[in-house]
Formats: structure tokens, sequence, C-alpha cells
């Protein structure tokens, strides 16, 4: 699964690359940034919409059986966390090795905000691929599902990743850092007392 | 008809009547740019309290649901959840033509059009979501999980992040609310009864829903055990 997801990342930003037809340097840097959180948006759908349909239903029993719900969505949340944050990572230098990177002096500040981004898309998606499991076609209804509830963390993620790329100072963003911690907290804590009800069958 | 029980009905029609008479008629204060257009707010702005009420209905139902499961809870969370996209896309509309007479442009890419939109979209998705699947009481479970989850994420996209950013409404990033600048009691004494009267219509139109989508269940039951 992790494979299937990699080769995705990569053939996703290599696609984009080709698109441009080395014309990469004549992007600027809004293009740059916006084309980049679209692309963290599919690939982090991908990865995610893949975490609850991998078991087969004899899987399934056995799990319901060994532990209580909350302790399989914490732990698949946690893995997801992991999983995740490492993609945006790999794929921002994919990224930059292909597409050229823009100029910035608080590069910091930028993965700050690409980390709180994803850990926030992460947590809502989680719960959203929870829910499309149950379905038939469980991987275009995450994203029919997904795409508007995730649109707040994207606003966000976008507005303080232009801030580091303007230079602007550390406190500019603090408004859109804690909108992201917030929204996070608060999927979290809903997927935590709603997920028993999606896991019983 | 039973006065003591459907007293709200008459109460709704009558509202609205005074409403709709009084909104137009009624000297209002002449501003700068929008002029005639501020009776407007007599409808535009009930539409969206009508939908946040509607939904908190919903939702309401939907935790109810899960608390004890009965198909009456599920229909209701559906159906109520129908009418107040009714009320939102009115809103969005109501808005619009607003919109192109003060901001010039009938989508200014402002934050809370953009707002209401992407959350009218969620509610979509939730009928979307109710459409794919087929075992009744895995959908309305599911559902219901989902209903919490995306009410949950519509008050910051609509309520708080309007606000952190610039808008072109009233009363966010900056700009004043309408209280500051010259919010004429007489509007207000329109404004208030409007809100009361949208509201019941609406849950007067998502009871009579709940009760057709019970009809037809009952319908299909009975030719069902007929066969």
């Amino acid at each position: 699964m992790l494979n299937s997801s990699l080769v995705y990342l990569i053939s996703v930003i290599f696609i984009t690359y080709i698109s441009f037809e080395l014309k990469t340097s004549s992007l600027s840097p809004i293009t740059w940034v916006t084309l980049f959180w679209i692309i963290q948006l599919f690939i982090q759908v991908n990865v995610v919409s893949n975490s609850f349909k991998s078991e087969s239903r004899d899987q399934y029993h056995y799990l319901f059986h060994l532990c209580s719900p909350q302790e399989i969505f914490v732990s698949r949340l946690t893995l997801n966390l992991l999983i995740v944050n490492s993609f945006s990572i790999l794929s921002l230098i994919i990224y930059t090795v292909v597409m050229g990177s823009v100029s910035t002096s608080n590069q910091y500040q930028f993965l700050i905000s690409l980390l709180l981004g994803s850990t926030s898309l992460t947590c809502t998606l989680t719960m959203v691929s929870a829910i499309a499991s149950r379905t038939s076609n469980n991987s275009t209804l995450t994203a029919v599902l997904g795409f508007p509830i995730v649109s707040p963390s994207i606003l966000m993620s976008l507005k303080a990743s232009f801030n580091a790329i303007d230079d602007l100072d550390w406190s500019v963003s603090y408004d859109e850092y804690l909108v992201m911690i917030s929204l996070s907290i608060i999927s979290i804590s809903l997927s935590y007392i709603l997920f028993p009800y999606i896991w019983k069958s | 008809m039973n006065i003591a029980k459907d007293w709200w009905k008459i109460l709704c029609l009558l509202i609205l009547l005074i409403v709709f008479a009084v909104g137009f008629l009624i000297e209002v204060p002449r501003l700068h740019i929008i002029n005639e257009g501020i009776r407007n707010t007599f409808f535009h702005v009930p539409m969206w309290f009508a939908m946040l009420i509607l939904f908190g209905i919903s939702v309401f139902y939907s935790i109810k649901y899960l608390n004890s499961p009965n198909e009456l809870y599920s229909i209701k969370a559906g159906e109520y959840a129908k009418v107040g996209i009714l009320f939102g896309v009115l809103g969005l509309l109501t808005g619009m033509m607003w919109a192109r007479y003060t901001w010039g442009e009938y989508w200014s890419g402002d934050p809370k059009q953009n707002g209401s939109a992407i959350g009218l979209l969620i509610y979509m998705a939730y009928f979307v979501l109710r459409g794919a699947i087929n075992e009744e009481e895995l959908m309305a479970r599911i559902s219901a999980v989902y209903n919490i989850f995306a009410f949950s994420s519509l008050i910051p996209l609509m309520y708080i992040l309007p606000r952190l950013t610039d808008s072109l409404h009233p009363g966010s990033g900056g700009n004043q609310n309408f209280a500051m600048i010259d919010f004429d009691n007489n509007l207000r004494l329109v404004l208030y009864p409007s809100i009361i009267g949208f509201i019941l219509l609406g849950i007067w139109i998502g009871d009579l829903r709940v009760r057709i989508e019970q009809n037809k269940n009952m319908l299909e039951e009975l030719s069902q055990s007929e066969l």
C-alpha cells in the first residue's frame, strides 16, 4: 500500500513538471505554492483513503475482538500522521528538485506551515476515510466527502505558506497556526467519540 | 387544523405577510451605494439564520439517532438538512443579487460567499453518502456520524474564517458592523420578526417533508407485505 502511494506521489509531481514543459522558471511564487498544495491534497487523500480498506473480512473480525474501537482509531491516526508528514517532506524535496525553488529566507516557517497543514488535513481525512470505507466504492467517496470538509485547513495552510514565502514575521501567521491546531483538535476529539459508531457492524 | 397544536403555523403566515408588506413599504435610511437595496436585509439575513437552525435540528436528530436508533430520527435528520440546503441556496441567490448592485459582481470572491458555497457542498456530499449505502440501518448510522462531522466544520467555515480575513461583508475583517453604522430601529423591527418567520417556515416545510417520507415508507412496506 505504501509503495503504491509512493509511486502515485512521484508520478503526480512528475506529470506536473512535464506539463509545464521546462518553463518552470517562469512560475510565480504564488503559482508554485498553490500547485504544491493542490498536489499535497491529492497525495494525502490517496494515502489516507488506503488506511481503512486494506484489511480483509477476517482481519476485521480479528481486530474487532482484539481491541477497542478507540485504540484502533488512535493507532490508525498515528500511523497516518507519520506517513503523511514524511510523505509531505519527501514530496517537498522532489517538488523543489524538479520545479525549482522559490527564494525565501524563512524556510522553517514554510516547513512548519507544511507540517501543521498536513497534520490538520490528516486528522479530518482519517475520519472521512473511515466513513467512506463503509460504502461500496470508498476511494471516490473519500474525495467527494473529503474535499469540501478539508477546505478550511487547505486555505489556512496556503495563507501560512504565502506568509512564509513573503518573508513575513512569524507573528503574522500565529492566527493561521492557531486555526490549524484547533481544527485538528476538534476533528480528533469528534472522531474519537464518533468512531465506535462506524466501527461496529 | 388543531389551533392548540398548529398555532405557530398561523403565526408564521401572519409574520411573513406583515414582513413582506412592511418590508417593501417602510421608510429606510438612505445610505450611500446601498440605497433601497438595504431592504434585502429583511430577506437575505433570515435565510442564513433559518439554514443554521435547520442544520442544527438535523444534527440534533443525528445525535438522537446514535443514542437510540429509530428510523424516524434518520428521516428527520435527512429532511431537515434538505430544507436547510434550500434556504442556503436562497441565501446565496439573494446575496448574489445584492452583491451585483453594491459590490459590482455577482461573485466577488468574498470569504463568506466562498465559505457558504463550500458549506453547501459539504451538505450535498452528505446526500451523496446517504445514497451510496444500500443497507437502511447502516446508512442511517454512518450518515448521522458524517452529519455531526459536517456541522462541526461548517461553523468555522462560515462564522470563524471570514472574520480572520478581509471580507466585504459588514462585521468582518475590520469592516463596520451594521449595528455600528446606522442600524435604524425600524429595520430591527422588521428584521427580527422576519428571522423568526422564516425559521418557522423552514420547520414547517421540514415537518411536511418528514410526513411525506414516512407515508412513502409505509406504502412501500404495505406493497411488500401484499406481495
